[in-house]
């Protein structure tokens, strides 16, 4: 029987960046996956979600054309064809990443795996024992999926789930969000922007957990901007379908009607009926407990991605799976960045937030200090007319490293790998300010912020006020 | 109108008692200073504001500004009209381009602002510093 060094069950972004760091280490490579290459980020998650979220700002920039002295009379969005065009991308990257497998020799088999043995993992197609396949090691990348929520059951008519709703055909005239969080957030953006009318109830008051205060300031306040209605810290109790649509109850005894419902309030972790607790894994509600290389609590069985619920990101499931691997194949100081991992949030104004936020800071007790520079004083932002938002830094007292950034503004996604860079390598706010940030450019809001830090930013206006 | 009844705040945030209540804006210096208003963020009808702490703000072109309310009280009225002529305020901030009409037992609290006279001194005696 055929030993591979490395067995991944699953082929997101986790598992098949993986599967390709450890042949490009000269391993012998097997990953098996039950529905489609790529996972939930290429097939249902961030990759859909971006090409959608391209086509509605883009729309909203056409209807907003006259400020720049341009003519769009009367454009219009179809969302059949929007939708055409998202299956087409996501298509193309698939075979895109079955080509990446061919190309370094990674066995590919469909079905769905569970695990024997640690070493041993049973591949079924169809209800049937298609076969075994072993390994010195195994890395499980299973993920995870949306959580249903019994008062509001999808139903791919009304009520839809993040992965239902990219197949939607035409544009609801009022969309109610249950749930915020990102993709609550980023989907309230995207029809927002073409058109409906959206309502947003959840649980809690931030409308995105943990994140800094001042960027959750600064985001409700960019949705009362949309005319999104929040009903924040009011979730639903009740819902009807009624001819038109449904009507849901709130707790505060608010009735809101509308067209169709997005339910997203979380994801649970695919780890059931696949042998995990048998093989002697350590579960915790479901998401498999791993160290900081990435190793569960049997040596040779890695876990990574969504199934491990540390953070629900495709480049923190990358990141894991290299840690995973070069861990496997010998590199035993290979370990997981957690202090700088970086999340990207499209609602317009976009997100970029990587390290502790102030109340991080506060609860920790670190002394710190923060600066914040407002895109609105960058001659850039004023040029491309976009200037919501700011720019926040914050570092240590003791040394001036930086230990977060937050921004919310034109092109945060972007400006955060620099933001990242710093905080993972701990920049001082001294050598960010000495870093040039070429000109007319975005980033030069990040090193503003660096300066106002030390009280010397350059183009921050102080109005007197 | 009555601009002895007006009464500023250092934070440049007026008060006005009238027969609905305490109505509040901005001051001509601060709605000079920020320029043309292109967005207001109006409290919800029902919050309850605490003195000294942010119960609106006004963004224009060059900043924006989180505005500290002088009195405790809740809000019963918004200027609606904001919502699609933000530049009232610079039209008439200390009338049409009202924000908020709160009600509130804190009138103590208007004997600690300043008058519209002492408001324009302090104002003039800031910027020579």
């Amino acid at each position: 029987m055929f030993l591979y060094d490395i067995v991944i069950l699953g082929a997101g972004p986790g598992g098949y960046v993986a599967a390709i760091r450890a042949a490009q280490l000269g391993a012998k490579v097997c990953i098996i996956e039950k529905e489609f290459v790529g996972g939930t980020c290429l097939n249902w998650g961030c990759i859909p979600t971006k090409a959608m979220y391209r086509s509605a700002t883009l729309f909203a920039e056409m209807r907003k054309a006259e400020t720049f002295g341009l003519s769009c009379k009367e454009p219009s969005a179809h969302l059949d064809r929007i939708v055409a065009r998202n299956n087409q991308i996501v298509k193309d990257l698939r075979e895109g990443v079955e080509q990446l497998f061919r190309r370094h020799r990674i066995n590919l088999i469909s079905g769905m795996g569970s695990v024997k043995q640690p070493g041993e993992v049973e591949v079924l197609s169809g209800g049937r024992t298609k076969e075994t396949v072993r390994g010195r090691n195994l890395i499980i990348a299973t993920g995870s999926e949306p959580m249903a929520l019994g008062l509001l059951p999808w139903d791919g008519e009304r009520v839809f789930s993040t992965r239902s709703i990219l197949q939607l055909e035409t544009i609801p005239k009022s969309l109610f969000i249950v749930g915020g969080g990102v993709s609550g957030c980023e989907f309230a953006l995207v029809f927002g922007a073409l058109g409906s009318e959206i309502y947003i109830a959840k649980r809690s008051t931030d409308p995105i957990k943990a994140l800094d205060r001042d960027l959750t300031r600064e985001l409700v306040r960019a949705f009362k901007k949309r005319r999104f209605r929040l009903h924040l810290g009011d979730p639903p109790v009740a819902a009807v379908h009624t001819g038109r649509g449904v009507e849901v109850t709130l707790q505060s005894g608010t009735k809101v009607e509308t067209e169709m419902v997005l339910v997203t309030v979380g994801r649970v972790p695919v780890s059931s009926g696949l042998g995990f607790p048998e093989i002697g894994l350590h579960l915790e509600q479901g998401f498999i407990q791993v160290n900081g290389h990435c190793q569960t609590n049997v040596p040779t069985v890695y876990a990574i991605g969504d199934v491990t619920g540390k953070h629900l990101l495709a480049h923190y499931a990358s990141h894991q799976g290299l840690v995973a691997v070069e861990h496997a194949l010998g590199n035993k100081t290979a370990v997981v960045a957690e202090h700088a991992v970086p999340a990207a949030i499209f609602t317009s104004p976009e997100i970029a937030t990587v390290g502790l936020t102030s109340q991080e800071c506060e609860q920790r007790g670190t002394a710190y200090r923060e600066g914040a520079f407002p895109f609105r004083a960058l001659g850039k932002a004023q040029a491309i007319g976009e200037i919501e938002g700011f720019v926040k830094v914050i570092a240590a007292r003791e040394n001036d490293r930086i230990i977060g950034m937050h921004i919310i503004g034109p092109d945060a996604t972007t400006l955060l790998a620099e933001c990242t860079l710093a905080v993972n390598r701990g920049v001082t706010l001294h050598e960010l300010s000495r870093t040039i940030h070429a000109h007319p450019t975005l980033a030069e809001a990040v090193w503003e912020a660096a300066e106002d830090a030390t009280g010397r930013s350059i183009h921050k206006l102080p109005l007197g006020l | 109108m009555a601009e002895d009844a007006l009464k500023i705040s250092q934070d440049h945030v007026w008060v006005r008692l009238d027969e609905e209540g305490a109505r509040l804006g901005i001051s001509d210096f601060a709605a000079e200073a920020l320029g043309k208003i292109i967005y207001v963020d109006l409290p919800e009808i029902g919050a309850e504001v605490k003195r000294g702490e942010p119960f609106a703000a006004v963004e224009s072109g060059k900043a924006q500004v989180e505005l500290s309310s002088p009195i405790t009280g809740k809000v019963i009225k918004v200027n609606e009209r904001l919502a699609e002529e933000p530049d009232l305020i610079n039209q008439d901030c200390l009338g049409k381009g009202w924000i908020a009409l709160l009600t509130t037992a804190d009138t103590s609290a208007l004997k600690g602002l300043m008058s519209k006279a002492e408001y324009d001194l302090f104002v003039a005696e800031a910027a020579e510093e």
